[in-house]
């Protein structure tokens, strides 16, 4: 744990240092956040609190996750932290610890915010807490088997597309459905999940928490065993 | 030999449909300090990289300390230290925070200060790695590899772009953790770093190993030589008869080069033949082989074959 902690502080010190990733990981999803709170009129909080934790889930936890993923294998500090005593799933949790922390402090400040602007309160608060943490790990597993495909923090931009908009298109696509015309299979993207958590799930809780942990265990899984710890040759 | 800390028994490893290391054999003892030298693409870093655990053999046998270090990863570690061909210090991390980060991931560190002060690196510690010397870099990493106390030492080309100065801190740091006990492995271009250092070496060719033996025992095998500018006018005939063979190719061009296993016999003939005639040998050198000679000779050897 104290192994995590150490690396989860350099790994803040050096997000902090640099201004690209600090700007994509902290100021972004806060300036998304406001925007979708306060567009004026009778703002659809179901649709702006959706899309508060699916950008900065996006943004925050997965883009964030795997720029940083890149960065370290190519300046070769996944090499380097491999020749030291620590075994491979403490180095990759102390890598992905900070954004993990990171999103899930920014949703729950974003989601402040949207209530204390009018946003009623959640009618399943167990469902909101689900889409928020379940969310936040989805783009956290998925962002560490993106940067096994990702050759350097630059192609992160490019290979990160896919996904985010596929999380946050399944979350519209739920949000434009009528609540009865739900189908289980809108809930198989993870944007579509959480969208339907927010709003209250149309098909029981199970659903969408499966298709969370299913998301987060499949990548995760596939993540820690494609990781590649040296730059590609 | 001391006991060996490391086994090396055919090893092979590729890279897809290339193989890098074509099957290799070695021993490194206890307190050793073992240099693995070769031309560029030798295989050298690969060998150091399955002796390091970074990546696994695909063919015969590797141990460290009598395990496998693919699969013994967490039993070796703590037991090693690393210094990669490249840093691997995070850049936007300063001098005191890296070390800081590495002092506690290792299970035995020693004082970050006094690190500091033993690689010259106290005014520099408030500075970011990315903001480094290359030689400070190279300082640094030698720290962090050090931090542990480690039984066994992996130097990947260590003094790579530092100037003659910090070339010789580094060596005497070397010698020092060498007769502390440390078990080194090194790779180096600087064949006059492994001659100074090494006490046994393996000198590594298009992936296997062409010369290996103690460093007097490898020096002891190639000729000496005896090298002077060509008087003008002069033909082979004229000159005395040493015991070592004189290179046609290079009295052709204008200089004698002579291979000799009998130096000071045959410089003093040399030499006594120049007085009697009263020539000045220009240029003239003469010196026991050197691994640049063994290594130049590997490297004839296989473009002859």
């Amino acid at each position: 744990m104290n192994a995590v902690l150490a690396l989860s502080r350099a790994e803040v010190r050096q997000l902090l240092r640099n201004r690209t990733t600090a700007a994509t990981a902290l100021v972004l999803p806060l300036v998304m956040g406001a925007l979708f709170s306060f567009t004026g009129g009778h703002p659809d909080w179901t649709f702006v609190l959706t899309a508060q934790l699916v950008s900065a889930q996006g943004l925050t936890v997965y883009i964030s996750a795997t720029t940083a993923c890149a960065a370290r294998r190519q300046d070769l500090s996944l090499k380097r932290l491999r020749t030291g005593e620590l075994p491979d799933l403490t180095i990759l949790l102390g890598v992905l610890a900070p954004f993990v922390v990171l999103g899930i402090v920014q949703c729950l400040v974003m989601s402040g915010v949207a209530f204390a602007a009018g946003a009623p309160a959640p009618a399943n608060p167990a469902a909101f807490a689900i889409a928020l943490v379940g969310g936040v790990a989805v783009n956290a597993a998925v962002g560490l088997l993106t940067a096994s495909v990702t050759a350097t923090p630059e192609a992160a931009q490019i290979t990160t597309a896919p996904f985010f908009f596929a999380a946050l298109g399944g979350g519209i696509w739920v949000l434009a459905t009528d609540p009865a015309k739900v189908k289980e299979y809108m809930l198989l993207l993870p944007g579509g999940a959480v969208a339907d958590l927010v709003r209250g799930p149309a098909l029981g809780l199970w659903l969408p928490e499966l298709s969370l942990v299913v998301w987060t265990a499949v990548a995760w899984t596939y993540g820690v065993r494609k990781t590649r710890w040296d730059r590609r040759s | 030999m001391r006991e060996p800390v490391i086994t090396v028994q055919g090893l092979r490893c590729a890279y897809g449909s290339f193989e890098a290391v074509r099957g290799i054999d070695f021993e490194v003892g206890q307190g050793e300090l073992f240099a693995l030298l070769g031309t560029n693409g030798a295989g050298k870093t690969t060998t150091l990289e399955v002796l390091e655990g970074l990546r696994p053999p695909t063919g015969g046998a590797v141990r460290v300390f009598g395990l496998r270090p693919d699969a013994d990863r967490a039993r070796i570690r703590p037991r090693t230290g690393v210094l990669l061909q490249d840093s691997g210090a995070s850049g936007e991390l300063t001098v005191l925070e890296t070390l800081r980060l590495w002092a506690s991931l290792t299970s035995r560190p020693s004082d970050v200060d006094e690190a500091l002060v033993a690689l010259d690196l106290v005014g520099k510690s408030g500075v970011r790695v990315n903001r480094l010397s290359g030689g400070e870099r190279r300082r640094l990493d030698l720290a962090v590899a050090t931090l542990g106390g480690p039984e066994l030492l992996f130097l990947d080309e260590p003094t790579t772009g530092l100037d003659p100065e910090s070339r010789g801190r580094t060596w005497d740091l070397v010698e020092k953790l060498v007769a502390g006990g440390t078990t080194v492995v090194l790779t180096t271009h600087y064949l006059e770093e492994a001659e100074r250092l090494a006490h046994r070496l393996a000198i590594m060719h298009e992936g296997r190993v062409a010369v290996s033996g103690a460093v007097v025992d490898v020096l002891a095998r190639e000729a000496s030589r005896i090298g002077f500018d060509r008087p003008e006018g002069l033909i082979a005939a004229e000159l005395p008869a040493v015991s070592g063979a004189i290179d046609p190719d290079e009295f052709a061009k204008g200089r004698v080069e002579i291979r000799t296993r009998a130096l000071q016999d045959d410089l003093a003939l040399l030499l006594a033949w120049a007085g009697a005639r009263g020539e000045r040998l220009t240029r003239l050198r003469a010196h026991h082989a050197s691994l640049a000679d063994v290594f130049h000779g590997v490297r004839d050897q296989v473009v002859a074959a």
